[in-house]
């Protein structure tokens, strides 16, 4: 039944509706309507309808054929054959037709961008009926280019300039000069779609969000185009190319959604005045990443696509608390989530740059998650296929990349240790944890270096890395060469387990000193230049300054696009998660603020602690965050301050 | 006389400001060296464990100093206690500031009560003293064991596997009932919360309390009399806190009595050793126009009358110290409960580093 209304909507709208717009207007050519229209019963299916409005449709353009005309000099009007026009207006959308009724005008523009009828092109050959100066009619068809030039200029002239605005040469010029305002109470976002409605251009409009979603098919078509119509085809690609390069992802989004909105503002206002991030990521207003990779892992799909990008949207929406339970890269972070209600609130104001997904708990040391995702803020840096298998690799090498200085190679935490065959002593080399080709520091590298020296092996042995789960013995990539197997089932304190097989064959010759220690901040007043914090500030030419107080860290926030970070006690900050029992005990924990909402004389800032999940930002309030910094200030070897905004230099 | 007229309403105006800003009533604890060096301070002052950056952790007391443990600059220590005073357990971070881990393993040692010779106990963390101080217990967030030591005889100890594989960062609260008996929380691969009861003698399991909600906490807290079950929410929005109580059985049953219900959002922190009778916990409380606010709340358990203790606007632990109450603001440490009744005699420059 639900199904059958819409159809039936559908049929009587054609049936009753069309009449109105054809008695209305002149658009039917008299000598064709004493044609007897078939009847057509209400009761037959839309599909016997479509077929006889086809084959009615294909009979005329072949009886008019037989006389084609290439001008209309001694032409008084010319309209289109009745048939012919029935049958385009029943295969175009009500909401198109919506806008005939607005401006008789806005039916040739329709024509001319192929927005209404099925295909129809430049060359199509459309039947017309022409009324001569002797009042006489003659049947016959012409090209619809054609047929337009003669409707623009004579009835609607300023169609004409209407058409060489949007042309190719004029297009950059034109769509900049428009306005595309949203409006942000639902009076003024109605009053916005109306002015748009009652446009001239929408025709010309609605164009764009067609083309660009018909790309591929219009592509494909080339494969079996006749020589004349692959121009055709190279000229529509090309206008395609134009609109995606001239055109930003929100103007695209708002053009398509008035151009699918025509018939109803309130469809078009509900996205625009949707108060949740989740809408509007969709709607193009906020960056994707702040759903994108949420929605993946809710729907555990790798990729998602625009459809799936609303349905999460929805989802999120209706049922805030699915964000507690899923969204995280596996089970890496602090659990449960915040809800989607909470997360969507930060969101809105968070300023982080997150197109990636990083997993916590995989990172032994907490300050390496949380400098990564500062790095990464301020490098734009993408990390493609965001896997369990790969996330802290990826992670590990963007922060130890970022931080090695040879001049401090011996301090370097990360070692792969050997007897040296020579001296019999031990001998160990700095590494960065993970594959890299070209990275002399790579794991795989040190490794293939150090192999060479102490078993006997090829000279161009290549080492891999990979997760236990998808090693295969059986395998014939892995029965022969070099791998190193990590175990993230298997894991104690800092390590998890690792071993070296090479030609299937554990080494044990080759160890690993790997405790990651690293003062954040500085620990000592000589050590000042020896801390993460300050090695990043150098390689990325950031700066930090102090922030102590609220006021300062609002006029941070407000003006630029730094962000803060610290460190606190994590009982303090999350004091409902971690119960402290004795005097003076801390859990330091860093964490990166990047948003302020005040709520009733509260003040709640967007922070998310290294064992958070990257996309679910929550809500703590400031004196949480001060209270852990004051802690941590007490216990801190040199009683630092250790809140601190970090910028760009420039 | 203008003068002095304006030097009086000068003094007014300084006066009426000052008392403006709202102080508490609560005391500081008092201390004779910076209160952020002391790890453990005894009720009457008379043992005193604190640490020097260097990294070692002495014991001031009779007018001595005694090294209890050496560690490499940077080592944090922190020191458990019970209301029992027979023992403590002394927790030693290696590397404090150069590796943040919440589930980090530590070094656990246990020592007498105002004693400076430590025994190593094991590595892990969260570690608490049980049964008259003569049992220990600690928990590896890497293997997701606690670990139960007898401190008299090495050959007994128990281990529990825990189920939680959701929460990465779950730190496990748990009991002795007696020698064969305990009770624990743990999270389900869905994420409810569960008060566990496992008996060691028979190898029997059994789930006394499950959450309604995933994302509300049980907590647990055990003192002579009773047994104390809170159960809390994590959600900013969520309006629900609740205590259950039992009395103390060596197989403890799943009928809690409520001790306490309420609306309002609460943090918990429930702590019950410091009396029998009374029970503390971090209530949410709505300040002046709507403005966040927690206090340290008290309920008597005899006629559960509920009483606010604390007046910082905004505190959110609660550490029973030897016979001390304390809970911390803004890096103070304030007196809720307990004396400070420390005699300046048993400080000498022990502040110097």
């Amino acid at each position: 039944m639900r199904m059958l209304l819409p159809f039936w909507q559908n049929l009587w709208t054609r049936y009753i509706f069309l009449p109105l717009i054809l008695g209305h207007v002149n658009l039917i050519a008299p000598a064709f309507s004493q044609t007897k229209s078939q009847t057509l019963g209400i009761l037959e299916t839309f599909k016997a309808l479509s077929k006889i409005n086809k084959d009615q449709e294909q009979k005329i353009l072949e009886l008019s054929k037989k006389n084609k005309v290439d001008n209309f000099e001694d032409a008084l009007d010319v309209k289109i054959n009745s048939i012919f026009l029935r049958s385009l207006l029943f295969f175009s959308k009500n909401k198109t037709l919506d806008l005939i009724s607005k401006n008789t005008c806005n039916f040739y523009a329709l024509m001319e961008n192929g927005l209404i009828g099925n295909a129809l092109e430049q060359n199509s050959i459309i039947p017309i009926v022409i009324k001569k100066n002797d009042n006489s009619f003659e049947k016959g068809s012409t090209s619809l280019k054609l047929f337009l030039d003669f409707i623009y200029n004579n009835k609607c002239p300023q169609y004409k300039e209407y058409s060489l605005l949007f042309s190719k040469e004029y297009f950059s010029r034109t769509f900049e000069k428009l306005d595309f305002e949203v409006g942000k109470t639902n009076s003024k976002c109605k009053k916005n779609h109306n002015k748009w409605i009652e446009s001239p251009l929408i025709t010309y409009l609605c164009k764009i969000p067609k083309l660009i979603k018909e790309k591929k098919k219009i592509v494909k078509q080339l494969n079996f185009a006749s020589k004349e119509s692959e121009q055709l085809i190279y000229e529509k690609i090309k206008e395609i190319n134009l609109y995606k390069k001239e055109i930003k992802e929100n103007k695209k989004y708002y053009l398509k959604n008035l151009c699918d909105n025509i018939h109803s503002s309130e469809n078009f206002c509900s996205l625009y005045l949707a108060q949740d991030a989740w809408t509007k990521v969709v709607n193009k207003e906020l960056p994707d990443y702040k759903l994108t990779y949420k929605c993946k892992q809710t729907l555990r799909s790798k990729e998602v696509n625009q459809k799936q990008k609303r349905k999460c949207a929805s989802l999120f929406n209706k049922n805030p608390k699915i964000c507690s339970l899923t969204g995280q890269l596996g089970r890496t972070s602090l659990f449960p989530s915040p809800s989607c209600n909470e997360s969507s609130n930060s969101l809105i104001k968070s300023k982080l740059y997150s197109n990636y997904h990083d997993c916590p708990s995989r990172i032994y040391n907490h300050s390496i998650t949380n400098l990564f995702r500062i790095i990464m803020h301020f490098t734009k840096g993408k990390i493609n296929n965001s896997s369990l298998e790969n996330c802290s690799f990826q992670s590990n090498k963007v922060f130890f990349t970022s931080i090695y200085r040879e001049e401090y190679d011996d301090y370097w935490p990360l070692k792969m240790c050997y007897e040296s065959k020579l001296s019999k002593k031990e001998v160990c080399l700095s590494y960065i944890p993970g594959y890299d080709k070209s990275l002399p520091l790579a794991e795989n590298r040190v490794l293939e270096g150090i192999l060479k020296k102490v078993e006997p092996v090829l000279s161009d042995i290549k080492c891999l890395i990979s997760n236990k789960n998808k090693f295969n013995p059986a395998r014939i990539n892995y029965k022969s060469g070099c791998h190193v197997i990590y175990d993230y089932k298997k894991c104690k304190q800092n390590t998890c387990s690792k071993k070296i097989i090479v030609n299937k064959k554990v080494i044990k010759s080759i160890t690993y000193k790997n405790e990651p220690k690293l003062n954040y901040h500085p620990s000592n007043v000589s050590d000042n230049s020896f801390s993460s914090v300050n090695l990043t500030l150098e390689r990325f030419n950031l700066r930090q300054k102090e922030i102590t107080n609220l006021n300062q860290l609002k006029e941070f926030l407000k003006l630029g696009r730094g962000i803060i970070h610290g460190v606190g006690c994590i009982g303090e900050i999350y004091p409902s998660r971690f119960k402290i029992s004795s005097m003076n005990q801390c859990r330091p924990i860093p964490f990166i603020i990047d948003g302020i909402i005040e709520k009733k004389f509260n003040y709640f800032l967007s922070v998310r602690t290294a064992i958070d999940d990257l996309h679910s930002p929550r809500l703590v309030n400031w004196s949480f965050i001060y209270n852990a910094l004051k802690s941590y200030e007490g216990v801190h070897s040199i009683n630092s301050w250790t809140l601190y905004g970090i910028e760009n230099k420039n | 006389m203008e003068l002095k007229i304006k030097i009086n309403l000068f003094l007014l105006f300084i006066f009426f400001v000052n008392n403006s800003f709202s102080k508490s009533s609560l005391k500081v604890l008092a201390t004779n060296q910076d209160p952020n060096k002391i790890r453990f301070l005894s009720n009457e002052g008379k043992y005193i464990y604190y640490q020097k950056r260097s990294g070692d952790l002495l014991l001031a007391s009779n007018f001595k100093i005694y090294e209890v443990l050496k560690g490499e600059r940077n080592t944090q220590y922190i020191i458990y206690s019970s209301s029992i005073r027979k023992r403590l357990i002394i927790e030693k971070n290696n590397s404090f500031q150069l590796i943040s881990n919440i589930g980090k393993n530590k070094e656990i040692f246990i020592i007498n009560f105002g004693g400076k010779t430590p025994f190593f106990v094991g590595k892990g963390s969260s570690p608490q003293l049980h049964l008259e101080d003569n049992w220990v217990s600690y928990f590896n967030s890497y293997e997701n064991i606690i670990s139960f030591k007898n401190v008299n005889d090495s050959k007994l100890k128990f281990k529990v596997k825990i189920s939680n594989k959701i929460n990465p960062f779950f730190i496990p609260q748990k009991e002795m009932l007696n020698k064969s008996s305990i009770i624990y929380t743990d999270l389900n691969k869905k994420g409810y919360s569960g008060l566990i009861h496992h008996n060691f003698k028979k190898s029997k399991s059994k789930v006394l309390l499950k959450s309604k909600e995933q994302n509300e906490k049980i907590e647990l807290c055990k003192n002579e009399k009773y047994l104390f079950v809170g159960i809390f929410a994590m959600d900013l929005k969520s309006n629900k806190s609740q205590i259950l109580y039992q009395k103390i059985n060596s197989e403890p049953n799943n009928h809690f009595e409520t001790l306490y219900q309420s609306k309002t959002n609460d943090i918990g922190n429930i702590e019950c050793r410091y009396k029998n009778d009374f029970i503390y916990f971090v209530k949410n409380i709505k300040l002046n126009k709507n403005k966040e606010g927690f206090e340290i709340a008290k309920i008597n358990i005899k006629n559960k009358k509920l009483s606010i203790v604390s007046d910082l606007d905004f505190t959110t632990q609660i550490i029973a110290m030897d016979g001390k109450l304390l809970t911390t603001k803004d890096g103070e440490f304030y007196l809720l409960e307990g004396v400070n009744n420390l005699s300046s005699k048993e400080f000498l420059n022990q502040g110097k580093k």
